[in-house]
């Protein structure tokens, strides 16, 4: 009995593992099988001016991270994108309670809404440019991507929210705070999750496209805009590698932990398994669980 | 004091379901209604738990009494275990523990609702109800996908409630309500009316 079970999960284990490798495989392949047409269109183009080669771009990372400037500037960039996103992040909340709370402010807001998205990325950035310093132009133009994503996003989950389960939660007497917790915020994470990470990688993007156009100091941005006054091909290529995997890094990284933040908010039944032993030890099918 | 509905008037749109709709309740023991599909059972329990308003009239007896109820819909928390589902309502364990016991639904207490058959389903938020305890029970087609044996245990559970509460039945079955009710009430519409 014992054995046969072993020998299951034995197996189940080299499936797990088969997956796994398969997958990692076939990320392998899709990964070289790029390069090499990266490698090909190099050979093609032959003008180390215009195009570099996947070689000279992984060289010249390497020769990056060494320098104390690539890491300010990586971590310059970082900080007031960050710094947006949070900002807009704040607000769209804010501005998505106060809609759902009162239709006449959401009749008066939604106008701006529409024009805030409508409006092309580079007239915000020139308007800016006029009106502030550099580093508050980034901020700024992050923080207008990032917050009608999550305003409109989050005013969209409010509203989904299931009628049924709210009504239910009335005639229970839930308080505010149970409701919340029980059953708006379980219903919206899946839009706060998906509006996160859409307006994290916009704003990546549009954040370092104000940084190229304001040039702060030690930024991505100004790093990109530099390498292609002094023609130096091969740093825009490194530093836009470095932009793309940032910005790849960060999604995975804060939509990860969104997830695992959603589980303990809305899974609570977990939890609950976790602190109560005591109900556990004396409910008569404690050796089942 | 007695709990009563005096005069009631609702309609959705051009549809009369309540009609000058008058009713006396006892504040104890079971009473069933009964009556054909869409002849305005449900709107009349919702609007004697205040989840609907009346168009005119009024309803006396039940401001200051603890309602709980079965909706028609299960409209249990996907996203949470039936423990999680039962502690929503009642932070007490030992109560929780004793109606699923009651129920046979003890060893499910850790699954989630789609884990859960469709009578699983019926029977946690007929545990719902249970647990967080009333003067009014208000149990719309409780027993719905349940089969004979289940029934006939929990019918003793739904008599002990009787015993200090009101509990209002709808159901549609013979043997449910002979089994159960100590008022059977016989409805047609819409417009509602007693037969
Ligand atoms: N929210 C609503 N909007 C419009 N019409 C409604 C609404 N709720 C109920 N009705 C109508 O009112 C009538 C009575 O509905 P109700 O749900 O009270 O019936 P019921 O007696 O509970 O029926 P069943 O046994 O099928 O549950 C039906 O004809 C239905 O179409
Ligand atoms: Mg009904």
């Amino acid at each position: 009995m014992w054995d046969k079970n072993k020998k299951k999960l034995q197996s189940r284990f080299s499936k797990i593992f088969q997956e796994s490798a398969g997958r990692s495989l076939r990320f392998l392949f899709i990964f070289l099988f790029w390069i090499v047409v990266w490698q090909i269109a190099y050979l093609i183009i032959d003008r180390d001016i215009v195009f570099s080669s996947p070689a000279q771009v992984a060289g010249r990372l390497i020769e990056l991270i060494s320098i104390d400037e690539f890491w300010a500037s990586t971590v310059g960039s970082l900080a007031r994108i960050g710094l947006g996103f949070l900002a807009g992040l704040a607000a769209g909340v804010l501005l998505a309670i106060l809609s759902v709370a009162n239709r006449w402010f959401a009749a008066l807001f939604k106008p701006l809404l529409s024009m805030i998205r409508a409006t092309p990325v580079s007239s915000f950035i020139i308007l800016a440019l006029i009106w502030m310093s550099s580093v508050r132009v980034v901020i700024f133009i992050v923080f207008l991507m990032v917050m009608p994503i999550i305003w409109a996003n989050l005013v969209e989950g409010i509203r989904k929210t299931d009628r049924q389960l709210l009504e239910m939660a009335r005639l229970f007497k839930m308080n505010r705070w149970r409701r919340i917790r029980l059953i708006y915020l379980p219903s919206i994470s899946p839009f706060l999750i998906s509006a996160v990470s859409t307006s994290l990688g916009l704003g990546w993007k549009a954040g370092i496209a104000a940084e190229v156009l304001s040039t702060p100091d030690l930024s991505l941005g100004k790093s990109l805009y530099e390498s292609k006054i002094y023609l130096e091909t091969q740093d825009l290529f490194a530093y836009t590698a470095v932009i793309i995997i940032l910005s790849m890094v960060l999604e995975k990284l804060i939509v990860k932990s969104l997830y695992m933040l959603q589980n303990l908010i809305s899974h609570q039944g977990r939890l609950y398994r976790h602190n109560s032993r005591h109900l556990l030890s004396r409910l008569s099918l404690r050796k089942r669980l | 004091m007695s709990i009563s509905i005096k005069d009631v008037n609702k309609s959705y749109n051009d549809l009369i379901v309540l009609k000058d709709f008058s009713l006396e309740l006892p504040e104890q023991g079971i009473v069933a209604l009964s009556g054909p599909s869409g002849c305005g059972k449900t709107t009349l329990l919702r609007i004697l738990a205040g989840l609907e308003k009346a168009d005119s009239g009024s309803v006396h007896g039940v401001d200051n009494k603890r309602i709980s109820m079965v909706f028609q819909e299960d409209r249990l928390l996907p996203w949470m275990n039936l423990m999680g589902n039962l502690f929503a309502v009642q932070p007490e364990a030992s109560v929780i523990r004793y109606y699923l016991e009651c129920l046979s639904l003890t060893e499910y207490a850790w699954s989630y609702p789609h884990e859960l058959s469709g009578g699983m389903q019926r029977r946690a938020a007929l545990a719902r109800s249970l647990v967080y305890g009333g003067d009014i029970f208000i149990l719309d087609e409780p027993f719905k996908g349940l089969d004979q044996k289940l029934r006939l245990d929990i019918y003793p559970h739904i008599r002990d409630l009787a015993v200090n509460s009101l509990v209002l039945l709808v159901s549609h079955d013979k043997e449910e309500l002979t089994a159960l009710a100590d008022i059977i009430i016989k409805l047609d519409g819409p417009p509602l009316s007693i037969v």
